[in-house]
């Protein structure tokens, strides 16, 4: 039940406030879970139950995966860790500073 | 070769105007001090073309930044206890990187180059490419696959300004709208705290880049004592900049290396910090909160401190900007395009000077008065500020200050030397930490 997102989407989680935005995507099916349950598109209004052991996301802040293959930015800050494919996603390292602007 | 010649020492007194020392008196005034500076200084034209912004920018600018900032370093002298060592004009600060590097603005790109003027469906942008992987941001920032300049163009020219500026502020991008807001009432706030005398001050800077180093070495050469705060994994980025430009900024600090996610390295910040009279920094709002430190707090635990601080576009707002771009949100394109007939980048990172500048005197006022106090600076207001009052007859200025400058043959102002030994990241960790 997986989906093809583009750059650009915000996904929300069901059972926190979490939301992030796809900053780079494979182009393939991807389930993308925050708190043990799938994220939806937009805003979805019920909070179910938090799923699993969850340290929470922080606003802000970039997550990658293992291989760096996809990128998503935490827009808003929850309770639940987001994951995709099942494999937990975590937070990259800031951005070098530039060298001049 | 002609010998360079220093602002102060103008003989052509036909030439000097009271910009300056009005600035600086109106400066002085809005930080609780009585206006005392009247010294005659170079005329905004010829201080804009001899600090070098003439040249980086190609065009003349019809109302007197130049000599605003050097009123701004006027008012500075006056509150400084030792005042020798300050550079000899404001102005200079502005061209020091431009002329270092030799760089100037190329078309709707900026002098620094990362910087480009983007068309809207409903008007101009400045989008500022700085970082390395600011490129990556792009494809989530226009919802499309755009992988160069061209492919930006034509993403954005079907989408609002409006639009474009909330989603970079939301990713972390460098857009501002070119507009031009009404000059604000205020170029700083504060907080108040207990205030208390402190003689010898010890500056902990967090900063980095260019506007709050260079206030830090400003009051450096006023006689505080600096410790620049860096992280390992992400020292200040001018490192790997211009060498010169570097040294001019950070000589004489010393440089402590600390990893902020590293909880020892985070309670051995949290401890230097104790020992700070003055802090200065200029991250995103949210990021020392997230760490746990709280300018508040840090003012309120002992009588005398004080914490200050630049956001890009006030602390309410998490959007981040940068030299070039923040000019834009100021009205500088504007004002070119009412000129000239060609909205563009003024100067190089100009926000960044200016605002350095205003950073050292709103710390040396305070630091005189007793601190006590968080004091916070929004770059866009204080160099909508330091424009000024706009002229109405905008092109008609701008011709008659560029026959002036076309008479005028004087080398442009003397380059600063750095003053002091540069230190390497972490240099003095023994020492502080």
């Amino acid at each position: 039940m997986g989906q093809i997102y583009k750059p650009g989407t915000k996904l929300s989680s069901t059972v926190c406030k979490t939301q992030i935005m796809a900053l780079r995507v494979p182009a393939q099916e991807l389930i993308i879970s925050c708190g043990g349950a799938p994220m939806q598109i937009g805003d979805p209004p019920e909070l179910g139950e938090m799923q699993g052991e969850n340290s929470g996301t922080l606003v802000g802040k970039r997550y990658t995966d293992a291989d760096e293959t996809m990128e998503f930015l935490c827009t808003r800050g929850g309770e639940g860790t987001v994951s995709v494919e099942g494999y937990v996603i975590d937070i990259k390292a800031a951005k070098k500073l530039p060298s001049s602007d | 070769m002609k010998p360079e010649k220093s602002c102060a020492a103008s003989s052509e007194t036909a030439l000097q105007t009271e910009h300056a020392a009005q600035y600086a008196n109106g400066l002085l005034t809005d930080l609780g001090f009585s206006p005392n500076v009247e010294t005659l200084a170079d005329h905004p034209a010829l201080s804009y073309r001899r600090s070098g912004l003439l040249k980086t920018t190609g065009l003349m600018l019809p109302f007197p930044l130049a000599s605003h900032i050097d009123g701004a370093l006027m008012a500075l002298k006056t509150l400084a206890s030792t005042a020798e060592k300050l550079p000899n004009c404001g102005s200079l600060l502005l061209g020091e990187r431009a002329r270092l590097r030799e760089t100037v603005r190329d078309g709707r790109f900026c002098a620094g180059g990362y910087g480009r003027l983007i068309e809207t469906k409903d008007g101009l942008i400045a989008l500022n490419l700085v970082r390395e992987d600011d490129w990556d941001l792009i494809p989530a920032w226009l919802e499309d696959y755009a992988q160069n300049w061209d492919d930006i163009e034509r993403f954005s020219a079907e989408k609002d300004a409006d639009y474009l500026v909330e989603r970079a502020a939301e990713i972390g991008l460098a857009v501002a709208k070119d507009e031009m807001p009404p000059k604000p009432e205020s170029w700083f706030s504060i907080q108040s705290f207990t205030q208390a005398k402190c003689s010898n001050p010890l500056i902990v800077d967090l900063s980095g880049l260019w506007a709050g180093p260079l206030a830090s070495s400003l009051l450096s050469l006023a006689g505080a004592r600096v410790i620049k705060v860096e992280s390992p994994t992400r020292p200040d980025g001018m490192r790997g900049g211009h060498q010169g430009f570097y040294s001019l900024l950070n000589a004489g600090k010393d440089c402590v290396a600390l990893n902020f996610r590293d909880a020892d390295d985070l309670e051995k910040l949290k401890g230097l910090l104790e020992k700070a009279d003055i802090v200065i920094e200029a991250s995103r709002p949210r990021a020392l909160r997230q760490l746990g430190i709280r300018a508040e707090d840090f003012v309120a635990r002992q009588p005398g401190k004080i914490w200050a601080r630049l956001t890009a576009y006030g602390q309410a707002e998490n959007r981040i900007g940068f030299g070039d771009d923040i000019g834009i949100s100021a009205g500088l394109a504007s004002i070119m395009g009412q000129a000239h007939g060609e909205p563009c980048f003024v100067g190089d990172a100009i926000a960044d000077p200016v605002n350095g500048v205003h950073l050292a005197l709103a710390i040396q006022a305070y630091l005189k008065k007793g601190g006590g106090v968080v004091i916070d600076l929004t770059m866009r207001d204080v160099l909508r500020c330091a424009m000024g009052d706009i002229p109405q007859d905008c092109a008609a200025i701008a011709r008659e200050w560029q026959d002036l400058v076309d008479q005028d043959n004087m080398p442009l102002y003397q380059m600063r030397e750095p003053g002091g030994e540069v230190k390497l990241l972490g240099a003095d960790n023994e020492v502080w930490v």
